[in-house]
């Protein structure tokens, strides 16, 4: 340890016998609590968070098996047309 | 949250800081049951709707929070606004508050996050070139000790000179005289991580000395 640190340690002990201010918060704290600026967070409800969750994930699979049946049959006349497409071209 | 004590490593004995939780070594056992007791009658007047009973706790426990975040600021006016936001913050999570350990320490980790983040502000203003508009502490009351006020400001320009994550471990091991582990719990960083962060923070101190020196 070096001559200085042992200096800054010593600074620091007689920094330890500061006081802080005496503060008065209370008033405002509940001033802003009744105010409405903060809204207290409730605990999670997981049963909730999983339920919602199984509903869309159900939701998006219904979603990406209809958009797949969907794209096969979109164009009913695609299949009769196909062959003489080149022709028409 | 556990503030347990925990038997001295070979890296406590080398950072030189004490293993012995410092509200242990502060509050009488007697009274911190008693508030520990009050906290929970309250805590759960609060939790069922009743917030004006919050003003309790506040009542409670400023003057420690604020004595805590002393070191974070030496503005009376930014003191009061980071008490006030370290218990705005304790109410707005007070559902998630488990009671391993007193309410205190939980609100002082709190505190520990507003305080850190004041910090981060004023090195992001500072970048920027906005200066910093704290003003000098004066003295809490006439009695207080004219040689503590000029080494507490003494040490927090030395420290402010840091950045605010070397900052943060030199006050809460060297000037709080914390240990690591409850350095760990205020900070949310691991064990490992506190020791490296300190290692690194003492080393540039020195090299501040030593430049303040020449």
């Amino acid at each position: 340890m070096s001559e200085l640190w042992r200096q800054f340690e010593e600074q620091m002990r007689a920094a330890r016998g500061e006081r802080s201010p005496e503060v008065h918060v209370t008033a405002a704290v509940t001033r802003r609590i009744a105010a409405g600026q903060v809204t207290r967070v409730e605990p999670v409800d997981w049963a909730r968070v999983l339920f919602g969750s199984a509903t869309v994930a159900t939701a998006a699979a219904v979603l990406i098996a209809a958009f797949v049946m969907w794209q096969g049959v979109n164009d009913p006349l695609a299949g009769l047309l196909s062959p003489i497409d080149l022709v028409m071209r | 949250m556990s503030l347990t004590c925990h038997s001295p490593t070979w890296t406590d004995w080398w950072l030189g800081v004490s293993t012995e939780p410092a509200a242990a070594r502060t509050s009488d056992p007697t009274d911190a049951k008693i508030a520990e007791r009050a906290d929970a009658l309250d805590i759960a007047a609060v939790l069922d709707g009743d917030r004006d009973v919050y003003a309790r706790i506040v009542a409670r426990h400023q003057q420690a929070v604020a004595a805590h975040l002393w070191r974070f600021t030496r503005d009376h006016g930014t003191l009061e606004e980071l008490v006030q936001e370290t218990f705005v913050q304790g109410y707005l999570s007070l559902a998630s508050y488990q009671a391993k350990a007193p309410l205190r320490h939980w609100l002082m980790r709190i505190g520990t996050r507003v305080g850190y983040k004041h910090w981060k502000q004023a090195a992001q203003d500072r970048q920027r070139g906005l200066h910093s508009l704290e003003i000098q502490a004066e003295p809490a009351d006439d009695d207080a000790a004219p040689q503590a006020l000029e080494a507490a400001e003494q040490v927090h320009w030395l420290l402010a000179q840091l950045p605010p994550r070397d900052r943060l471990v030199l006050t809460l091991m060297y000037l709080e005289e914390r240990s690591v582990h409850e350095t760990a719990e205020l900070t949310g960083w691991s064990r490992t991580m506190v020791k490296v962060q300190a290692h690194r923070a003492r080393k540039k101190m020195q090299d501040l000395l030593e430049q303040q020196a020449k």
